[in-house]
């Protein structure tokens, strides 16, 4: 069930989703479009996401050493969202 | 000038921050002050010539330099320093910026001439704690220090983040905190774990105090401008977060620097500046800011700033930067003040969020286990 994401996930996400959508992201594909060099930064980026579950994380078909990432529908996490609202609501 | 007390404000119970309330004999203000260092001031100097204001700041250090050549530390330019500092109406505090050799190797003979050079003078004394000292040496030595100083004069004992008797690390900053006006750390890059522990100790010491207790201004020295390892945050956030009230950050001095060095300095171009952005508490270059922002933000500033205020453009980026940190350091104590949920705001920028993540103090459980020992 998604959960808030922080404002600067946010952005960065949206600029994701926009060029890629939900194709399979490599890391050095995130970082390309991110224009980030610094590898903590979007290690932090891609934990925050999962830790949201705003984002799908896969082994590799090619090479099972590296992973692949698969952004959630913007839809489904604003179902998701609403839901996760609703039910604070009525607790 | 004169410090009459600090007292706790308020302590935020999820970030431990700390809001501290500074009573001088001219009025009030709040820690999470930069201080005016050697950069900056040399910064001053020239807009002053040009008819231009100066930070507001209440603290100016003068960081001196160990003349490799001469064998020496080099005194230059602290008179017309501490001269400056008055006319600003500043606390003035002079520091010999030492590496970590010259850390390894202090002793008490070398911290005690230290405290007698500046004692003469100096409203604000710094007396330099040998790596290897006991609270019990400490206390004698103290005593003896303040009999030395007139009323009107404060001791900073200056500890370094990497003070190796770690059992007796915490009562030493615990003493200072308690009984004095100033604490100051030497610090480096929070690379090693001996700092980082030494730091969550003193972190966890700070935030149990209790409002309304008195206590005293941390003084960070030596503090790395731009924390490269960890996402280019500032390091005056860094700090900040490690119990920081007070910063002066690390001086460079051309004369020690190698050839190779200085000239690959004076040979920057602006796109090599590092620029303080607000929008992600972080630094950035000019390139990262057109990728990242469309426009690049250091060329943007710098149209802005008119040659009428006498600095390079060098030193215009260094003025900004100092101006936006400080504007950052005052957000953090406005939030606090505010009661807002700090930790959220700071989870929303770039910088702040992936330092916090990834290099804050040691968890809140294990701060607690320790201050209680």
């Amino acid at each position: 069930m998604a959960k808030p994401i922080p404002k600067w996930v946010q952005e960065r996400l949206s600029r994701l989703w926009k060029k890629y959508d939900n194709k399979e992201l490599t890391f050095e594909m995130i970082e390309k479009v991110l224009c980030m060099d610094d590898r903590n930064t979007i290690s932090a980026f891609l934990n925050e996401l999962k830790v949201a579950d705003w984002i799908e994380i896969k082994l590799s078909k090619e090479d099972t050493r590296k992973r692949v990432y698969i952004l959630k529908e913007p839809n489904i996490i604003m179902q998701e969202l609403f839901q996760n609202a609703n039910k604070k609501c009525k607790s | 000038m004169q410090i009459k007390n600090v007292k706790v404000e308020l302590v935020d119970k999820i970030s431990r921050l700390v809001l501290k309330r500074i009573t001088t004999d001219k009025g009030e203000c709040f820690n999470r002050i930069l201080a005016v260092s050697n950069g900056i001031y040399s910064c001053e100097r020239k807009r002053l010539n040009h008819g231009k204001s100066v930070f507001n700041s209440i603290f100016q250090t003068f960081h001196l330099n160990w003349d490799k050549q001469e064998g020496e530390w080099d005194f230059k330019g602290l008179k017309k320093a501490r001269q400056h500092a008055k006319k600003n109406k500043r606390f003035f505090i002079p520091y010999k910026q030492r590496n970590e050799e010259q850390w390894n190797k202090l002793n008490w003979k070398e911290a005690e001439r230290e405290f007698k050079t500046f004692q003469k003078k100096e409203s604000i004394v710094p007396y330099p704690i040998p790596l290897t000292a006991s609270l019990e040496e400490w206390i004698i030595k103290k005593k003896e220090a303040l009999n030395l100083l007139e009323p009107h004069q404060e001791l900073i004992a200056i500890f370094s983040s990497k003070h190796l008797n770690i059992n007796d690390f915490p009562a030493l900053i615990k003493e200072e905190l308690n009984n004095s006006l100033f604490l100051g750390l030497c610090c480096y890059e929070l690379k090693t774990s001996l700092e980082k522990t030494n730091l969550s100790l003193l972190n966890s010491i700070n935030s149990s105090f209790k409002i309304g207790d008195k206590t005293a201004l941390i003084c960070y020295f030596d503090y790395p401008k731009i924390l490269t390892r960890n996402s280019y945050v500032a390091g005056s956030f860094a700090y900040c977060c490690f119990a920081g009230d007070v910063f002066s950050e690390k001086a460079h001095f051309p004369r020690s620097m190698s050839p190779e060095s200085a000239e690959k300095m004076m040979n920057r171009k602006l796109t090599d500046y590092y620029l303080y952005d607000i929008k992600e508490k972080k630094f950035t270059k000019s390139l990262s800011q057109k990728e990242w922002h469309g426009f690049s933000l250091t060329d943007n500033f710098m149209e802005k700033i008119s040659v009428s205020e006498g600095l390079n453009s060098y030193d215009s980026i260094r003025w900004l930067n100092h101006f936006f940190q400080q504007r950052d350091l005052n957000l953090i104590n406005e939030l606090l003040i505010s009661k807002k949920e700090i930790v959220n705001t700071i989870k929303n920028y770039t910088g702040w969020s992936v330092f916090w993540d990834t290099a804050k103090p040691t968890s809140l459980i294990v701060q607690k286990t320790l201050s209680s020992k």
